[in-house]
């Protein structure tokens, strides 16, 4: 709470943009979701430096409501039936070499953001050649993509791989339809792998990339190609919803079927949450964010 | 008791949710949620066939949401069924029958709903009058699951057998129902979960919603719903479940104590604070969406978005700018609100007109003013996406009429709407503030006419009848004091916009065109009845234009216009005229001095402008003459020309010599200009340069001599000298080389 005392002046306004985060069912899309509208409440996120984060519009409230309700209560997040579509703003402490003039006046700096989750079913779609031409073209809308993959997907490297393959190619003939090419390059894609309180996500943190190519080779040739491709900025994160215990074990308990609920709420401390949106939202990817 | 089962026949469809079936160890379980709607038995059972109001309040605005629904994860327990009622319009009802379902990745909370429907306009149905939609769905579904559940959602692909459900039986409601007072949404009422018959408890939701004016909506067996505020009757499941429902609502915003009368009169206000809490229905929840995609994407197709619902629906807009609105709060508490609150924010006084007074309020503070800027351009993106449209128009109309309002009723300052309205040129107020002009004072030419402009809404309705009705109408001269004087401020504020109009040329040439002159009239009408008089500013231009005159004649109770302080223009105007006349003959003095300088210098004389003959030429002519006339013996003769040509060089010889004389007489008082002047004449650079030598060491000298030649030949012409006898000596001295024998040369001349 001291930071918000030492940090209370007006906000500085980083620009605000919208994000498509797209993963298969059951990813964590949701729980990631969840778990950032109240991260700043786990009381020692990233040593404080996300000073709030506030939701805006019904889809935003809804859920942060739901998160507090499954994290506090340690029940799994259900299925989404609808696109999750919120936003949120994220009130976050300066860094005196990243944001200089806020830190040096003790300003908090503000990061508005617009995140639409498609349900998991576009991947499938995309995979079963069904996807629409709309939902190719909500895609094709924003600059900044977050793809989300389960950290401990056993076999579906190959599907994720035709998937972007898919994506990228439908994206390109968008917006190079469009002779619009120079923004291929200003995207953004970041690429979050979930999950990361289990084990060999875990261990993995702190090098992304390499963990990507182990566990999804043929997905990171693809990726590499479509970065090389667009000559676009493109980077890896992992991230977790429930993050560990005393940096031990893992922060979750199964109760059946697979499915997870964070097992101590008051030791509740996730991790990298922020790192990938900040990074889709300036290009600066901050180390402290990452949990590193 | 109203309701009774009678015997017809009755034509019920069905559809289902749409999953993507998989099969796992011999069982159903969802692989993935597919289309909204599907398994329709509805005419060939494609999904389009269904009529547009069933589909939509399953499959509802961009997100597809849906009106009956269960929020995942809130299933109805094993084996159990969540019923959830409601009618759609007149000719629709539906009942979702929902139980659990599984899917593949091991999640247990999914939610399968069945849906059965019914169109009271259909050929079967219409031949039963009174039918009680939902209640007939409800006796039929009841009755054909009395023994076990078939009518329920199986995951089974082909537990689908399109089959025509027809029934012989239905429930009438002979009471009729004024349902349409009042919409959703509402704080239901919550009931614990009865074992009384559910038909029973259909019936008592009945009453409920009758008593409230509002269309039946109900749901029995549930944890959670995605639109709790939607229901007028909520049967829980649990306790949990009341809780949940509770804190849903409380989250929304709907509170218990909201009465109809409480709404109806926040609506009515004419010039609403913001509403403190506000609860959305679903399609106001799309409407909020859309403002806030153009907050984080101010595109014009975003904007277009917006425009076009002004015309599509019938929505309170002043709800998406209440007290609790996050982006509202922003503008209020943030000393650097971001982008994203202004956009949001800058449709306020566009689309809830009545707010314009709290927004501009804002605006004006000191601390607020530099977000202005961010406004306009806001506005003026806002402005192009509108392309004329009328009904946008009539909003920007409308927030010029609350304004004015305002100023009459002091709710806002005069310097605040001058500069929205005169100032701020490119604000859209600004910028319909002419055309709303013209419109007022045609309106107030023929109020009668039936025809208003479309721009013309309820608020510039009110506001110009009420200022036409019970001011100008009543108008009385010898009562101005009593006259509201805040129309002072409607006088001064058509003057300001009547100034600001004319460009420096009409103001120049006094020129008024047509337009500006309604403008000027309304200015007029108002100084006149809160002031008794126009200043002269105002009442010119109407003077010159009888129509106009007469015009405010009637308008002001058969009282003509009177010009304030007439006299002191008139004054002005004799002063002014005067001072030009001056003015004139002073700058005509100033060019004639000016002349008779440079005539002066150049030795050229007003009275001399005919052409006259110099002392050179004189002797030459007269020398000529004296030449014509010799005598046989060389002897001149006194012609009477000669004699003329000696008195007009005598004539001309005495007023050169009384020239020269200032360059000797009072050479102390003569300035040394008119010396210069003097010496540069054509009679003294003539002698000089004759007959004077040139190593004469001082003007002084020079001065001496010219005047000793002069006289010299004014004394030969004098003594009737030949011309030749008296230049040569003349010369003979001039081509002395030496000064001594020039001086004595000179001084020894006849």
């Amino acid at each position: 709470m001291n930071f918000f005392n030492l940090f209370s002046g007006t906000p500085v306004n980083l620009p605000g943009g919208e994000i498509r985060m797209i993963g298969d069912r059951a990813s964590g899309k949701t729980s990631y979701l969840s778990a950032l509208s109240v991260c700043w409440e786990s009381e020692s996120y990233t040593e404080g430096r996300i000073l709030s984060v506030s939701p805006f519009g019904d889809g935003a409230i809804k859920l942060q409501d739901n998160a507090k309700n499954c994290l506090e209560n340690g029940i799994p997040l259900p299925p989404s039936e609808y696109a999750d579509s919120c936003r949120f703003s994220l009130l976050l402490k300066p860094r005196f070499l990243m944001n200089p003039i806020a830190a040096l006046f003790r300003r908090p700096i503000r990061l508005n953001i617009s995140i639409t989750a498609p349900t998991g079913e576009l991947i499938e779609n995309i995979v079963n050649n069904k996807a629409t031409q709309e939902a190719f073209n909500d895609c094709a809308s924003v600059a900044g993509l977050m793809i989300i993959i389960s950290g401990i997907e056993q076999g579906e490297d190959k599907k994720y791989a035709k998937v972007l393959t898919t994506l990228q190619r439908e994206l390109n003939s968008i917006i190079g339809q469009a002779r619009n090419r120079k923004r291929l390059k200003r995207h953004r894609i970041a690429i979050v792998f979930t999950k990361g309180e289990q084990g060999a996500v875990f261990v993995s943190r702190h090098d992304c990339k390499d963990f990507s190519e182990r566990k999804f080779p043929e997905t990171t040739i693809v990726l590499e190609n479509w970065k090389k491709s667009w000559n676009c900025s493109m980077n890896f994160f992992i991230c977790s919803a429930f993050g560990m215990i005393r940096e031990l074990e893992p922060n979750c308990k199964g109760i059946g079927n697979g499915r997870f609920g964070l097992k101590e709420p008051n030791a509740w401390q996730p991790f990298g949450l922020v790192a990938p949106i900040y990074w889709l939202q300036t290009g600066k990817d901050d180390r402290q964010l990452r949990g590193d | 008791m109203t309701f009774q089962l009678v015997l017809g026949q009755v034509q019920i469809y069905e559809f289902s949710r749409g999953f993507r079936e998989v099969q796992i160890n011999d069982k159903w379980v969802s692989g993935g949620f597919g289309n909204a709607i599907a398994r329709s038995n509805y005419g060939s059972g494609l999904i389009e066939e269904i009529p547009e109001p069933i589909r939509n309040t399953v499959d509802y605005g961009n997100n597809h949401e849906n009106l009956l629904g269960i929020p995942t994860a809130y299933n109805p327990p094993e084996d159990g069924v969540s019923l959830i009622a409601r009618e759609i319009d007149d000719q629709y009802s539906i009942l979702a029958v929902a139980n659990k379902q599984d899917e593949d990745k091991g999640r247990t909370e999914i939610v399968g709903y069945r849906y059965f429907w019914l169109d009271k306009g259909s050929e079967i149905n219409s031949r039963n009058p009174n039918m009680d939609g939902v209640g007939t769905l409800l006796h039929w579904w009841l009755l054909s699951n009395s023994d076990s559940l078939q009518y329920v959602f199986d995951m089974n692909p082909s537990s689908f057998r399109k089959e025509q459900l027809i029934y012989d039986e239905y429930l009438i409601d002979s009471q009729t129902n004024n349902s349409n007072i009042r919409n959703y949404p509402i704080y239901p009422v919550i009931f614990e979960l009865q074992t009384s018959e559910l038909i029973d408890l259909h019936k008592l939701a009945v009453l409920e919603a009758k008593r409230l004016g509002i269309r039946l909506a109900w749901a029995w067996n549930v944890r959670r719903l995605e639109f709790p505020e939607m229901y007028i009757a909520i049967w829980y499941a649990d306790e949990a479940a009341k809780k949940a429902i509770e804190v849903d609502l409380q989250r929304i915003g709907v509170n218990k104590d909201q009465s109809i009368s409480k709404m109806a009169s926040t609506t009515a206000s004419w010039a609403s604070q913001r509403r403190d809490n506000v609860s959305l229905n679903v399609d106001e929840k799309i409407v909020e969406k859309f403002l806030l995609d153009f907050g984080f994407v101010p595109s014009h197709e975003n904007a277009k978005k917006i425009i076009n619902l002004i015309s599509s629906s019938n929505v309170e807009w002043d709800k998406f700018f209440a007290k609790n609105n996050q982006y509202i709060k922003y503008l209020e508490t943030d000393g650097n609100p971001p982008d994203y609150a202004i956009l949001y924010a800058a449709w306020e006084p566009i689309l809830a007109p009545q707010n314009i007074i709290i927004w501009l309020n804002w605006l004006r503070e000191p601390q607020n003013q530099k977000q202005s800027g961010s406004f306009f351009k806001t506005h003026s993106i806002i402005d192009k996406s509108a392309q004329k449209d009328e009904l946008y128009k009539k909003l920007i109309h409308e927030g010029i009429s609350s304004l004015l309002n305002a100023l009459l009723s002091s709710q806002i300052d005069y310097e605040s709407c001058k500069w929205l309205l005169v100032d701020k040129k490119n604000s859209l107020w600004a910028k319909e503030f002419n055309q709303y002009s013209y419109n007022f004072l045609d309106y107030l030419s023929n109020p009668q006419a039936q025809i208003r402009p479309e721009s013309c809404g309820d608020r510039t309705q009110a506001l110009w009848e009420d200022l036409n009705r019970n001011y100008l109408k009543q108008f009385q001269p010898q009562n101005i004091e009593a006259s509201k004087i805040e129309t002072r401020y409607l006088a001064e504020l058509f003057r300001d916009k009547f100034k600001s109009q004319g460009n420096a040329i009409t103001i120049l040439l006094n020129q008024t065109d047509q337009k500006r002159l309604k403008i000027c009239c309304l200015s007029a009408l108002f100084y006149q009845y809160s002031e008794g008089n126009i200043p002269s500013d105002i009442f010119v231009p109407i003077e010159d234009n009888r129509a106009y005159f007469d015009l405010m004649t009637r308008l002001l109770n058969q009282n003509k216009p009177l010009e304030r302080m007439k006299w002191v223009r008139k004054t002005r105007d004799i002063s002014l005229l005067v001072i030009a006349l001056l003015i004139i003959i002073g700058g005509l003095g100033a060019v004639l001095v000016y002349l008779y300088h440079l005539a002066n210098i150049y030795a050229i004389h007003p009275w001399q402008l005919s052409p006259k003959p110099s002392l050179k030429d004189t002797i030459t002519k007269c020398q000529n003459i004296e030449l014509n006339s010799l005598s046989e013996d060389k002897k001149p003769l006194q012609t009477k020309e000669v004699t003329e040509c000696k008195k007009e060089l005598d004539t001309l010889l005495t007023g050169e010599e009384n020239k020269l004389k200032k360059l000797e007489d009072n050479p102390e008082l003569t300035s040394e200009s008119d010396k210069t002047s003097i010496r540069l004449a054509g009679t003294y650079k003539y002698l000089k340069n004759s007959f004077v030598n040139n190593y004469l060491p001082s003007p002084q000298d020079e001065d001496r001599y010219v005047l000793s030649v002069l006289r010299f030949l004014k004394k030969s012409v004098k003594n009737d000298v030949k011309y030749d006898d008296i230049l040569k000596p003349l010369q003979n001295c001039k081509a002395k080389d030496k000064l001594k024998e020039f001086e004595k040369c000179a001084r020894e001349l006849p």
